[in-house]
């Protein structure tokens, strides 16, 4: 069975998504629309809504980029686990899974957090733990710059154990509240976690039981070499990524096969490749939908992307003008979509607004753009494939896209038996198919 | 008059807990927090509000641990996410949650207590404490309180975060 989450980024997966006609007219802080979404999520019986997140404003610095709304620049987001409570009330079955980072918050908050939101939730909660990277990040937590790969990895393993134990703390069964005997806990059936190591030192026990599906589901990227091995080690679930079927199979084989010196069973992981999906009910209208989203690329955002992925400087370019004779072909550390770029771009001559609107969709998530069909053909390939346990999935207009989603693939993948028709679990371990995690008070 | 009520689930009486009229059950039950919210809403009051702390007390006297006295929270929701989860139950009421100054990140409080802005439509508010318990701090890599740097620490955070 596939496995499905969905991202309800509120701007649409698309650079040029929140201007659509169909795209919500105001996305800012609007949680009846986040709710709109997740419910359309839970009635395709998504897996879980998962939200992406930072702790900084980026692109300041460059106004026309900001003005612009760059995808990463999150200048009005709900801070991610109180806004999935809320949306807990909401719905009754879906998982929500939440970013936290391991970087600059502490163990026994992220712990209380999520545990407070998997009881809230009643066993639906998930924490994608990140390292954050980014410098502007590092800036609102009284460091001068971003902290390096190796610290953020070493500090994220310490901190995800020492989460995992604090999660652990009680017994199911210590709190007999029995009124007539004036016990309201049992001592002998919670522990403290006494953990000393070289970036923490937390006594516990946490301040809440285990929770309803025994502790929350953590997520991970594991997109670096020693972020891959951390999740063989440790994550019940991967939001992968790879720009082609190609990359995702390797990396899915990669990180799957770390995990047996672990004493893991693969299947334990479950890894869900990142795809934008352009769907229409016919091939037409998909690339109907793409060819309006590409003139809506604004002309800041198109020129920095250009920019980014042929590594040179457009920034005097007339956005109508020829792209630059002089850039050149060859770069020490150039991809093979670096000198595809290039060469379709001499081959046509093509002006730079041309060739943002002709090659920016295509980069990053891989783009599945078509019929119901169509699109179902492409997931069931991958899946078979071994490219992933399924996909998180972009849609690149909102509400609209993730609707698309759910009233046309979904029920196609449903008729093949790839995708469940009903929930069978209350919990978000249960959707993914996952064990039961370890536990100190385990019975035997 | 301003009127806040308490929300502690377990009342505010060393033996309200065991009353034949409390609650059966109040451990992780957010219907019994639900409950509190609604009827102190159709009272008018002002707001609710919940004590917090960052420990399990008394383990180190295991009969009055088993007892439960009102600041051991062996078992509370995080407040933040607990109010943003009852501000779907209600609408007028205000949600006064505690977070200390000792123990946290200034960015990471102004964003929660932002966030629960927004999703309660105007109705939250910080109660900015300093921490003093030292089984608070041995959950945050100190041996015991950190005694007046604390309050130099919610000086500098206090005002303007916001």
């Amino acid at each position: 069975m596939m496995h499905l989450a969905t991202i309800p980024n509120m701007v649409g997966g698309h650079l040029g998504g929140w201007r659509h006609p169909d795209a919500f007219d105001d996305s800012v802080m609007n949680l009846e629309a986040v709710i709109e979404m997740a419910r359309t999520a839970e009635r395709g019986k998504f897996d879980a809504v998962f939200l992406a997140d930072g702790n900084a404003v980026r692109e300041m610095d460059r106004p026309e980029l900001f003005a612009a709304n760059f995808p990463s620049a999150r200048p009005a987001m709900f801070e991610p686990t109180t806004l999935l409570s809320a949306i807990a009330m909401a719905t009754t079955r879906i998982g929500l899974v939440a970013t936290a980072t391991s970087t600059f918050d502490e163990p026994w908050m992220v712990a209380r957090r999520f545990s407070s939101m998997d009881h809230i939730s009643k066993g639906r909660a998930g924490w994608n733990l990140v390292t954050a990277s980014n410098a502007d990040d590092a800036l609102n937590f009284s460091r001068a710059a971003a902290v390096g790969r190796e610290d953020r990895y070493a500090r994220a393993t310490e901190f995800y154990e020492v989460v995992t134990a604090l999660w652990d703390s009680w017994a199911p069964d210590a709190f007999p509240q029995h009124k007539a005997t004036g016990r309201y806990l049992d001592p002998a059936r919670v522990a403290p976690i006494d953990h000393a190591g070289a970036y923490f030192q937390v006594k516990g026990p946490l301040s809440l039981p285990p929770t309803p599906q025994g502790r929350p589901v953590v997520f991970m990227a594991g997109q670096s070499p020693p972020g891959m091995e951390l999740a063989a080690r440790y994550a019940d679930a991967l939001f992968g990524a790879g720009s082609t079927k190609e990359d995702c199979i390797r990396a899915y084989a990669d990180i799957k096969g770390r995990m047996a010196k672990h004493g893991r069973d693969p299947d334990t992981l479950k890894i869900l490749p990142g795809i934008s999906i352009f769907v229409g009910p016919t091939t037409a209208a998909a690339e109907q939908l793409y060819e309006e989203l590409q003139s809506l690329i604004s002309p800041a955002l198109g020129v920095h992307y250009l920019a980014k992925q042929l590594t040179c400087d457009l920034s005097g370019c007339d956005v109508d003008g020829p792209v630059p004779a002089d850039i050149p072909t060859e770069v020490v550390g150039g991809s093979s979509l670096r000198r595809y770029m290039l060469e379709m771009i001499r081959r046509e001559d093509l002006t730079v607004r041309q060739a943002y609107e002709r090659l920016l969709p295509s980069i990053g998530s891989p783009l599945f753009k078509g019929n119901a069909v169509e699109i179902a053909d492409m997931m069931e390939e991958w899946w078979h494939d071994k490219a992933g346990d399924g996909f998180t999935v972009m849609a690149p207009v909102q509400p609209r896209g993730l609707r698309d989603v759910v009233d046309l693939v979904v029920p196609e993948l449903q008729r093949r038996g790839l995708f469940r028709t009903e929930y069978n679990g209350s919990t978000l371990r249960s959707h993914l198919g996952l064990p039961t995690p370890p536990s100190r008070w385990a019975a035997g | 008059m301003i009127l806040a009520a308490n929300g502690g689930a377990l009342g505010g009486h060393l033996g309200g807990w065991r009353h034949r009229d409390a609650h059966s059950h109040v451990a992780m039950k957010l219907d019994t927090m639900i409950t509190t919210a609604r009827l102190a809403e159709e009272g008018g009051l002002d707001m609710m509000f919940l004590a917090d702390g960052n420990s399990v007390r008394q383990m180190d006297k295991p009969t009055l641990f088993a007892a439960t006295s009102p600041s051991d929270r062996p078992a509370v929701f995080e407040p933040v996410t607990l109010f943003a989860a009852l501000a779907q139950h209600t609408k007028r009421i205000g949600f006064v949650a505690t977070a200390t100054t000792s123990f946290e990140e200034p960015y990471l409080i102004a964003r929660k207590f932002a966030s629960l802005d927004h999703i309660s439509a105007g109705r939250a508010a910080w109660n900015l404490v300093t921490t003093q318990y030292v089984e608070d701090a041995k959950n945050f890599n100190r041996d015991e309180h950190m005694g007046h740097v604390g309050y130099d620490l919610c000086h500098e955070r206090g005002p303007g975060t916001f």
